[in-house]
């Protein structure tokens, strides 16, 4: 992959193939942006935010797959089969009772698509990419998530070079628990950053 | 959410591996919504397009068409370049065996251009004008089609 930064690598044939026909139904009003992202919405979940879940679950379970994946995520998910197809870079970024991480793309909606699939349509929006940054904790607080005054928080502008995971806090009273029953506690929010993850009753 | 055979699915619903999978389906099911062609009408394009994808040659070749002019319009790369561009796409091609969505968009585009949404050309233009959008902007910024590019 060219670091020539006076471009952009194109996408694939297929991905370009889409856009066009995309844009131009959209130019000649065939089709409507909310009718098509309200579609893609309702599918959002079915596709990646499971890899990513897979990939704490087993950070939360194996202190060295963890290192490993703080050391150099690109690669341990590599391992694992999850490889962004147009070669980009992933780190991992964990949080702690005194650090919060969140993720944005100010500038489009990079996102690490193989682990959490389909960007959310609040990601790509000009509020949540402008706001993130400049007032993080207000941002926060709208999806319910209000963190002590104390706690650092750090936001992640993704490129389309270097992508970001949030590995979130093990929930408190999940000693004991199998991968699988853990993966299933962990949101496609929480590893944007935009939320904590609790130990909630109906996950056994 | 109706399902087609062989259309990767979990629990009843679509599943997709990247993010151009979902556009198209949403591209066709917002189509299909607004009544600009029948789910008959869809699985039988989606249907020659399989058949197309197996045996070659046989039926109308838009789409190939419209990847060949594509081609033709990226000027210097024809030849020898081109060539080995083909053989790198098909060794994709037997890379993925989850050609599903291959076949999907293959026959949203041919019906697209067979209801008169889009001609071969322009769509083909409009790919070559999304490449060079991408290989135009700088790294990091959003890329935008050029003006002079968009249909009028």
């Amino acid at each position: 992959m060219s670091h020539d930064h006076d471009h952009t690598d194109p996408p694939s044939d297929l991905e370009l193939r889409v856009k066009a026909l995309e844009s131009l139904l959209l130019e000649k009003g065939l089709v409507k942006q909310d009718a098509l992202n309200a579609i893609i919405e309702t599918y959002e979940h079915q596709v990646g935010p499971k890899n990513g879940a897979h990939v704490v679950a087993k950070a939360w379970s194996d202190l060295s797959f963890k290192q490993a994946l703080l050391a150099d995520a690109t690669a341990t998910v590599a391992d694992l089969g999850y490889v962004g197809r147009q070669g980009e870079h992933l780190t991992v970024v964990e949080n702690t009772s005194d650090i919060h991480n969140l993720v944005v793309c100010t500038l489009c909606s990079c996102y690490p698509w193989t682990l959490l699939g389909l960007p959310p349509v609040w990601y790509k929006s000009a509020p949540y990419r402008a706001r993130a940054v400049s007032e993080p904790r207000a941002v926060l607080s709208e999806f319910g998530t209000v963190l002590p005054e104390h706690t650092d928080i750090r936001v992640w502008d993704s490129t389309s070079e270097m992508r970001y995971l949030v590995l979130p806090e093990r929930p408190a009273g999940t000693g004991g628990w199998r991968e699988s029953q853990l993966q299933a506690l962990v949101t496609r929010n929480s590893m944007i950053g935009v939320e904590l993850l609790r130990h909630r009753e109906e996950v056994k | 959410m109706s399902l087609f055979p062989d259309q990767p699915a979990e629990n009843g619903e679509p599943v997709f591996k990247e993010p151009w999978e979902a556009q198209a389906f949403s591209l066709v099911i917002a189509l299909h919504e607004s009544g600009v062609f029948s789910w008959d009408e869809w699985s039988d394009a989606l249907a020659q397009a399989i058949r197309r994808d197996l045996h070659p040659g046989g039926g109308e070749e838009v789409v190939q068409r419209v990847s060949e002019a594509v081609a033709e319009d990226a000027g210097e790369d024809v030849g020898e370049e081109a060539g080995k561009k083909t053989s790198e796409r098909m060794a994709e091609k037997e890379d993925r065996p989850d050609s599903y969505y291959q076949h999907w968009l293959a026959a949203l585009e041919h019906l697209a251009i067979a209801k008169g949404l889009s001609g071969a050309g322009e769509l083909a233009q409009r790919v070559q004008a999304w490449r060079e959008a991408y290989l135009a902007t700088p790294h990091g910024q959003p890329v935008e089609l050029a003006c002079g590019q968009r249909s009028v």
